[in-house]
């Protein structure tokens, strides 16, 4: 083998890819090339009210207080200082932004059914198995559903709250979710599935 | 208060020059289908009849003897891979002596059937088919899994594929001519060599792999590549056993050693990414602002009607837009125009951050659900590129107040939008025109494939500015100067018999330092309402300047678009500042694009090129759903091989990578480069900028609806 020749061919070949940032594309956007962030501005989050959720991404090691930013029916809109938003339904994740790898919208109908028949006096029944749908985004920008079948497998009394837990199953995956409620069927806390690259979040509801 | 939520942007480019992982959890074969030293699916030398993943793109380096090649192959199809691969040949025997010989070569890789549980996987490939032929074969090849970690390989070889162990070629009970393989007229390269396709003796190879762990794999195989022309030169075969072993450094990449012919070691590095797999799963920009749903407002704080009460009498109309252009400033867009009547409001938009205009759509419909008047109930978008209205997108604000939490949102606002291509003028802000930007940042221009030093490079800074004085009319240059960087070093001279209006490049990069690559005035106009139209004058290009004109057909919902360019040009001194040389041209083509589903991009350009001659261009590209673009384009014009010189006509690859891809943030910067073997003077096209189809095909209905999904996000 000839060392020489080697250096310079594999160079030769390795430079080629690299060369990939031959020529840029000669438009105006070419004139913010390099301002690789600022092109968005984080939102400062502007509060409807007082209420606060203390979220945790124990796989990300990340902590953050969010406030609210837009009550619709029954969704709320939480947002971090740093343009993070997580979107919930009766406490019940249905959408993140700003995450990375985000859940893009979810129909969760009948968890909150099988959370309702938890906090009823007949907690065997209507166990599930329920459906709950989840969307986001492929590496392509498409939409990609994915369907789960959610039963309820377990209710305990813990702290003065009621724990639910919720065993979510899909052909490819499947999450465990917490919820704890209090008397009225609220949610307090929770433990809930993201997705993937973030895990699960632990929130907890801070009334203002 | 949330420091590590996200990651640096250091951190994402690092983790992209990585490669990217697999996406956990589909169904991973458990044995690895690798790249063989020449990057084309396979085991050693020999070929497999499995494809990588679809859509991949790989680079391969790998040497025995002397003998390196470094190929770059993407999965065109899942069943169909194409290699472009460049090869340093020493001890080249030529003329009695020996030489290092450089060459370009293609391969095409197909599978035909895919493996059952009891049927093999079978493909067909082509090697060297358009080159100088030193490595033209053809292959039949069946893969088989025995177990879970073990597969076999069998396959007949053709050409150098067939010169060990050759036989009578069995395909010859078709024709006596099958026997032979003509010899390849080689002369300048280039041709297509179909007159010697599976021709001539016909060999068998063979081999087995191993998958011992996840990252160890062995391999054995038998050759039937006698090397015929590198022996005895380059190495001596004693045997036509070749052992590897193949360890997996990344998840898409590994490194191989190889005991070959029984007397060289060899090595190989392999290295792929899927632009279908982004680093940062798909972006981390930050959240849009909540749709306001009217009657919720909590007060007059958040509202418009509010704001203007609270500030009674301070200002009118004017304040509106400056709150509303400030609000979508922050969103990466800019307000270009805006008409409020009963209970419709104009919003004309420029996309200045996102990649899908779809997200810049909706980050509007957004700010206005927060800042327009509740009377307003529809929204009325105009995408502006370049001062032209382009689409209109009448999007219902009770759908934005409704559709945000809903579970198929994307979808469901897609089809209730109404798209249209606008018929008026756009109406700008007074405050719009005349504008002015510059930026500064680096720019680094490569020569390829030079014998004498196959890769150069100048690094430099580059000055760009623009000024638009009215809405399509812009004056724009840029002013490069070289930092570092050794293109100034090639000597070689142009043996050109045609106009050198591009085989004298290197006297462009050795006597311009500092450069004006280009110094326009544009104007963009929309003649009709699916016409647009493009005049430019000025030095249009490093090597040549002059007055170029253009216009292009295209509807808003149709795959098909039509352009007629007509350009008179003459050459630019070599300096590459305001002089001229005497060369002067009318060149000029008609061009239809059309979009083929799946991606898949074509145009044929026809018309005359820059050396005078007549001819046309065909184009594929496969464009993903982030931008990446892969494609391939060839040209045939009325230039005889002879005079055309080495390579027959012009032929080349393309890739461009979106910057967002990279980085997961919000940015249009898109990186893109063509590979030529050859740079020759046929051919040739105008390289003017602003071409109006890529401008305007990403505002047009297929590709918004593509990239609808991000119009909630």
């Amino acid at each position: 083998m000839s060392g020489g020749g080697l250096i310079r061919a594999c160079a030769a070949g390795l430079f080629a890819l690299l060369a990939l940032g031959g020529c840029e594309e000669a438009s105006r956007t070419a004139l913010r090339g390099l301002e690789l962030s600022g092109n968005v501005a984080a939102l400062p989050p502007q509060l409807v009210d007082r209420d606060r959720l203390d979220v945790m991404l124990p796989a990300r090691g990340a902590r953050a207080r969010l406030g609210p930013v837009a009550r619709t029916g029954d969704v709320t809109v939480w947002q971090t200082l740093d343009g993070i938003t997580l979107s919930m339904r009766r406490g019940l994740l249905i959408a993140t932004r700003g995450l990375g790898d985000d859940l893009m919208s979810a129909e969760v109908d009948g968890l909150l059914a099988l959370l309702r028949g938890a906090a009823g006096a007949g907690a065997e029944r209507a166990a599930g198995p329920v459906p709950h749908i989840r969307s986001r985004l492929d590496g392509e920008d498409r939409t990609e559903f994915r369907s789960y079948q959610c039963t309820r497998v377990a209710v305990t009394p813990e702290a003065g709250l009621r724990r639910v837990e919720i065993l979510c199953v899909s052909p490819q995956d499947r999450f465990a979710n917490s919820y704890w409620m209090d008397a009225a069927g609220t949610v307090i806390r929770s433990r809930q599935w993201i997705g993937p690259a973030s895990g699960y979040m632990e929130s907890t509801w801070i009334s203002g | 208060m949330t420091r590590g939520w996200k990651t640096t942007v250091a951190g994402a480019m690092g983790a992209a020059l990585c490669a990217t992982s697999a996406m956990a959890g589909e169904t991973a074969p458990r044995i690895e289908t690798g790249y063989n030293s020449y990057g084309y699916p396979g085991m050693i030398d020999m070929p497999v009849a499995h494809s990588r993943p679809d859509g991949e793109l790989a680079f391969s380096i790998s040497d025995f003897a002397g003998q390196t090649r470094n190929t770059l192959t993407f999965q065109l199809l899942p069943r169909l891979s194409g290699s472009f691969r460049y090869t340093r040949l020493e001890n080249f025997p030529l003329s009695g002596g020996t030489v290092t010989n450089y060459d370009r070569s293609f391969s095409v890789h197909f599978r035909f059937a895919d493996e059952t549980w009891w049927r093999p996987a079978m493909a067909v490939g082509l090697n060297d088919f358009l080159g100088t032929g030193i490595y033209s074969s053809e292959y039949l090849v069946a893969t088989k899994t025995i177990g879970e970690r073990v597969r076999v390989t069998g396959g007949l070889g053709w050409g150098r594929l067939g010169t060990s162990g050759g036989f009578r070629n069995p395909l010859s009970v078709f024709g006596d001519k099958l026997e032979t393989r003509p010899a390849r007229d080689t002369g300048r390269g280039g041709k297509v060599a179909s007159q010697q396709f599976f021709r001539g003796d016909a060999a068998f190879f063979g081999g087995i792999e191993w998958q011992a762990t996840d990252r160890l794999r062995f391999t054995a195989e038998y050759s039937s590549d006698a090397y015929p022309r590198e022996e005895p030169t380059a190495f001596e075969r004693d045997s036509q056993i070749n052992l590897g072993v193949t360890y997996g450094i990344g998840p898409m990449t590994d490194i191989s050693l190889r005991w070959l012919y029984g007397s060289e070691i060899g090595v190989q590095l392999s290295t792929a990414l899927n632009p279908k797999n982004p680093p940062n799963h798909g972006g981390r920009e930050p959240a849009p602002p909540p749709v306001l749903v009217r009657g919720m407002a909590p007060g007059a704080a958040l509202s418009w009607g509010g704001h203007l009460a609270q500030e009674q009498g301070s200002d009118d109309a004017d304040h509106a837009d400056r709150r509303l252009a400030a609000a979508l400033a922050g969103q990466g867009v800019r307000l270009h125009g805006l008409a409020l009547s009963d209970d419709r409001a104009r919003v004309e938009i420029e996309n200045l951050a996102w990649p899908q205009e779809a997200q810049a759509v909706g980050r509007t419909a957004r700010v206005l659900s927060r800042e327009l008047p509740p009377g307003i109930e529809h929204f009325e978008i105009v995408l502006v590129s370049s001062g032209m209205p382009v689409t209109t997108l009448v999007i219902a604000r009770s759908d934005m107040e409704t559709l945000e939490h809903d579970l198929d949102g994307a979808w469901k606002s897609f089809a209730r939008a109404r798209l249209s291509s606008p018929a008026g003028p756009v109406a700008p802000l007074d405050t719009r025109y005349p504008g002015f930007e510059w930026g500064l940042k680096p720019y680094l221009l490569t020569s390829l494939f030079d014998p004498d030093d196959p890769v150069r490079a100048d690094l430099g800074a580059e000055l760009r500015v623009l000024f638009e004085a009215a809405p399509g009319l812009e004056f724009g240059g840029a002013l490069r100067k070289r930092v570092i960087g050794n293109l100034d070093e090639s000597t070689r001279q142009s043996n050109s018999v045609l106009p050198r209006v591009r085989s004298e490049f290197n006297i462009y990069d050795r006597e311009g330092d500092p450069t004006i690559p280009d110094l326009t005035a544009a104007y963009y106009f929309k003649p009709g309402e699916n016409l647009y139209g493009r005049l430019t004058a000025g030095y249009l290009e490093r090597m040549f300047g002059g007055v170029s004109g253009e216009l292009l057909w295209k509807r808003t919902e149709s795959p098909f678009a039509l352009g007629i360019e007509v350009n008179h040009v003459q050459q630019r001194d070599f300096d590459q500042l305001f002089g001229f040389q005497d060369y002067s041209v009318t060149t000029g083509h008609v061009s239809a694009y059309l979009e083929l589903g799946g991606g898949f991009h074509a145009q044929v350009d026809a018309g005359r090129y820059l050396a005078r001659d007549w001819g046309a261009t065909f184009a594929l590209d496969r464009e993903f759903g982030n931008g990446w673009r892969v494609g391939a384009f060839a040209t045939f014009t009325d230039v005889s091989e002879d005079d055309f010189g080495e390579g027959s006509f012009d032929k080349g690859i393309r890739i461009t990578i979106p910057l967002s891809w990279i980085v997961g943030e919000p940015n249009k910067t898109r990186y893109s480069t063509t590979i030529r073997p050859l740079l020759r003077d046929g051919g040739a096209r105008l390289d003017v900028g602003g071409r109006l189809y890529e401008r305007v095909r990403p505002l047009h209905k297929p590709a918004l609806q593509r990239g609808w999904g991000r119009f909630w996000r």
